[in-house]
């Protein structure tokens, strides 16, 4: 595919995903924002702020030549970094984490902010060293600084699920620029090894692996998500019980708008709609790293690579926790779950991978108006 | 690649690369698509019916309670529509503005109902059995927050009538005393179910009701009672208990031919609609469920078996003194009097004690606990009426030296009023007692009666026995202590009795109990009528206080039951000799 068709395609798939997404959050919050809120509509309304800021994060990085990435780079890495350490002194407590700055009318979670500025800084390190012919000791030892200090910063704030996600999408990056294999899987050995460790230390942690294997016999407990989510998938059958109709949200299974959004929609709108939805998440992951490979400097196809490892790596284990094929650990469904700052960064996400499949300045209207001879 | 190889760009090895990821994200992709295929597709029915099994629960739909009539169908006791009025505090915006809206309609202070109305349940009680009309009206107040489930209400038009024999129902709609309890499983019919999900707060979901078995009404049950000789018992028995300053008093009116029970009267009363309000103690019907020691109206069965064993007849001459030894009490007839020449007539007729004795001595204490259980003293009376006290009758084996003579007068034995005038009815019905009865039947929706299935009766004594018992019976009222009992035109038989009474509460006998039974028309009863007044303060005999009742209730009866007047007089048998 050329540029321009990759980019309407981007574009239109990511259009229609958050929109569906949309509709699907209105549908699953209601009857947690009445109770929480008295008013069924306040989650909906508040995704359709993120979407709206999200839209205009995607058009204004999109707006951006490749090269401004590259300088912009290191400050958005400190910037992130100084964020996440804002969250981590001064931020908002959920849930016994520290990953909220509160700004008065909303929250903000830099953790997913920091993604990018891991991609970016990351994409940084590898082509400079490599263009600078240093060594791949050098290598592993500078982009580990820089990825040790985002993943360290974030996994102090409590989270699971982020920290998991950004060393998934380092060790994607450092894969792309051409690491030894062998020594990659030693590394995720190591990292498997390491994440057992402190899985077993967190006694409601290990549960969560127990609940995995057999969710039916912990529905009491540590399974209960899995197993309401089986529910309102089983629930939705091929058809779907109908927009409106899932009987899962109330109350039963937890995080249907967020986490479990995919159950939620599966429930209302049968394997077609949730098929459909997984469907449009894989081929927007494949568009993105088909513009990774257009690319022709190295540091433009790490940035576009890490971003489409990024998407793709939250989508899939957010669809394997779903489907009972990992355990339940908090990671969103990209462009479709309730979560503002989520929202935020892939649509930016999305704008910066826009941003490299622009050849020209032009918008389309402008050209089209040029053919005309207007 | 070696590890040591100089890092320099190579787009071969990178396109690779991300081409191996565009692999893996597809195959992964896929292969959770499949996943996901399956679980709704393949295991999406099993999985779908077990979700539905964990949210679904049922909830009941009361069953409307049929109506209790009397014998002529008027109606007793019915169950009308009502709402119960359900308050989600969390939608009530102003509390005290819809409390004091509220108040006014359900009759209900404004405060108490502000607070059900404030707080963040969402599911609470306002007020429970409203009619129907008033929940009309609040629904028209447009009031957030209310809502209405509907329920029915028990309704009991005479109020006190026949309070006591009919009980009342619970706010569940469920009999819990009297008839009400008795023929429960007839008036409560099938409940209905409805089946809806929930949530896991137990909250139902909308639309989600999927399957409902409707109702069944309760069938209508209707009684041998008569409303109108019910009305007139309970008012005479009113009177006099109130005139006597009475603890209570009781009335049985009973066709002896069927056992059915036309009337049945407890003084002091209670308000069927409003049993909370009463004395728990009043709210029983004790002419089932109080004993009391029957006294001299015990006699008749004596008699009855002195007569059927033929070692005696209503002219059998006894020589009666006053008094009599036994060990070291003295026992006496109520007068003082020279030793009397009497017939048995006369000793049934002048209630003599001492009298009784010498004649039941003819038959000797097994021969009397015998009859006496034929009787049905101390028998279940078979009415299946809650809280029956059936009384005592000590067998022979555990009797003292004075047990006989004042067993065989009636002290030392209990009974409950309704076996005393079943014992009478024995009697009117030519010796073969009916087991009362006081259900007739069942109607269907359509108004057809279901007649109860009749009990065969026991044959007591024989009819001669029971003839020969009625025209000494009739002395009594003729001659004897009973001449208050007579009723002009009729022939009445019947036995007074002034009975010490046993307080359980002191644990001794204090006070009497003042009773009259007797039957009319007495050469072929169509009634027998029990009066039973516990303890009168001032007059306290049988023949002045309660024999009175007698002939005003067989007064009103007669005349409504169209049994015509007696056409013979009565026979005279002599009292002396």
């Amino acid at each position: 595919m050329t540029h321009a068709r990759l980019r309407t395609f981007i574009t239109w798939t990511t259009a229609a995903v958050v929109l569906f997404g949309t509709v699907m959050v209105f549908s699953a919050s209601t009857v947690l924002s009445y109770k929480n809120h008295d008013n069924a509509y306040t989650y909906g309304v508040r995704h359709v702020l993120s979407v709206a800021g999200g839209t205009v994060f995607l058009v204004l990085a999109r707006r951006r030549q490749p090269s401004w990435w590259r300088r912009a780079a290191w400050v958005t890495l400190v910037a992130c970094l100084a964020m996440q350490l804002f969250a981590l002194v001064r931020g908002a407590a959920i849930g016994g984490q520290r990953n909220w700055i509160d700004v008065g009318f909303t929250t903000i979670q830099p953790s997913e902010f920091a993604k990018i500025g891991l991609i970016l800084a990351l994409a940084m390190v590898l082509s400079e060293n490599q263009a600078r012919g240093q060594s791949w000791r050098q290598i592993w030892l500078a982009s580990g600084l820089v990825a040790c200090a985002v993943i360290g910063l974030v996994a102090l704030g409590g989270d699971l699920g982020t920290p998991i996600v950004l060393v998934v999408i380092a060790l994607g990056m450092v894969f792309l620029a051409g690491a030894n294999v062998r020594l990659l899987v030693y590394f995720i050995v190591g990292a498997l090894v390491l994440g057992g460790g402190l899985i077993s230390i967190k006694g409601y942690r290990m549960d969560r692996i127990s609940a995995w294997f057999d969710p039916f016999n912990y529905k009491g407990e540590a399974g209960y998500q899995a197993v309401h989510g089986r529910f309102a998938l089983g629930g939705g059958g091929i058809l779907g019980e109908g927009l409106g109709s899932g009987r899962e949200k109330w109350g039963g299974l937890p995080a249907a708008h967020t986490d479990f959004i995919l159950a939620a929609t599966g429930e209302e709108t049968g394997i077609i709609g949730a098929g459909l939805l997984v469907i449009a998440l894989i081929a927007l992951v494949l568009a993105v790293l088909r513009v990774a490979m257009l690319q022709t400097d190295p540091f433009s196809r790490y940035v576009v690579g890490g971003i489409a490892v990024w998407l793709s790596s939250q989508a899939l284990v957010n669809i394997a926790m779903v489907v009972g094929w990992a355990p339940v650990v908090g990671i969103t469904l990209p462009f479709v779950s309730f979560g503002g700052s989520s929202m935020l960064a892939t649509l930016a996400a999305v704008g910066i991978v826009l941003s490299y499949c622009d050849d020209s300045r032009r918008p389309p209207w402008w050209r089209r108006l040029r053919r005309a001879g207007v | 690649m070696p590890q040591h190889a100089s890092p320099t760009l190579r787009p071969e090895v990178t396109s690779g690369r991300l081409r191996f990821i565009m692999l893996g994200t597809a195959v992964v992709g896929t292969l959770l698509l499949g996943r996901l295929t399956v679980l709704q597709v393949i295991n999406g029915p099993s999985l779908a019916a077990q979700a539905k099994d964990e949210r679904s629960t049922t909830r009941v739909i009361h069953a409307m309670r049929g109506t209790i009539t009397d014998a002529n169908g008027h109606v007793l006791a019915r169950s009308v529509k009502a709402v119960d009025v359900v308050a989600d505090q969390k939608l009530i915006a102003d509390p005290a503005a819809t409390a004091a809206a509220l108040a006014p309609l359900l009759a209900v202070p404004a405060a108490q109902l502000q607070v059900s109305l404030t707080g963040e349940r969402r599911f609470v009680y306002v007020k429970r059995a409203v009619d129907a009309n008033v929940w009309a009206r609040i629904t028209a107040l447009r009031l957030p927050g209310l809502t209405g489930y509907s329920t029915s209400t028990r309704v009991y038009p005479g109020r006190t009538l026949a309070s006591n024999l009919l009980g009342f129902v619970g706010i569940d709609g469920k009999g819990l005393a009297g008839v009400e309890l008795m023929a429960d499983s007839h008036l409560s019919g099938t409940d209905g179910v409805a089946r809806y999900e929930r949530d896991p707060g137990g909250r139902p979901i909308p639309d989600t009701a999927s399957r409902t078995v409707q109702p069944v009404r309760g069938t209508d049950i209707r009684l041998t009672i008569d409303r109108d000789i019910q009305w007139t018992a309970e008012t005479e028995l009113a009177a006099a208990v109130k005139q006597a300053k009475a603890d209570y008093g009781t009335v049985v009116v009973m066709r002896p031919d069927t056992g059915d029970i036309v009337a049945q009267a407890t003084v002091p009363s209670i308000d069927s609609n409003n049993p909370r309000a009463s004395d728990p103690r009043l709210r029983g019907n004790r002419a089932v469920s109080d004993v009391y020691e029957p006294g001299s109206t015990s006699k008749m069965m004596t008699m009855a078996a002195v007569l059927d064993s033929g070692k005696a007849t209503a002219v059998s001459k006894f020589s009666v003194p006053y008094s009599m030894s036994f060990g070291r009490r003295v026992l006496h007839d109520h007068d003082p009097h020279g030793l009397e020449r009497l017939t048995l007539n006369g000793i049934l007729a002048q209630s003599s004690n001492i009298g009784t004795y010498l004649a039941a001595r003819l038959i000797g204490p097994e021969g009397l606990y015998r009859a006496l259980k034929r009787f049905g003293v101390a028998e279940p009376t078979g009415l299946g009426f809650p809280g029956e006290s059936r009384g005592v009758v000590p067998s022979p084996a555990n009797w003292s030296v004075t047990s006989f003579p004042t067993i065989a007068y009636g002290q030392g034995l209990s009974l409950n009023a309704l076996q005393a005038a079943s014992a009478y009815a024995t009697i009117a019905n030519d010796g073969v007692r009916m087991p009362p009865r006081l259900i007739a039947g069942t109607v269907d929706a359509r108004g057809a009666l279901t007649a109860a299935a009749r009990k065969t009766g026991v044959r007591v004594v024989s009819p001669a026995t029971a003839r020969t018992l009625r025209q000494m019976l009739e002395s009594v009222v003729e001659k004897g202590t009973g001449t208050n009992a007579a009723v002009p035109g009729y022939r009445v038989a019947g036995k007074t009795g002034t009975a010490s009474r046993f307080d359980p509460q002191l644990n001794r006998y204090s006070g009497y109990v003042a009773s009259f039974i007797g039957m009319l028309p007495a050469d072929q009863p169509k009634l027998v009528i029990a009066v039973s007044i516990h303890n009168p303060k001032g007059a306290h005999y049988g023949g002045v206080i309660a024999a009175p009742v007698f002939a005003k209730i067989a007064t009103f009866a007669v005349q409504e039951q169209r049994i015509p007047p007696s056409s013979a007089p009565a026979p005279r048998i002599p009292l002396k000799w």
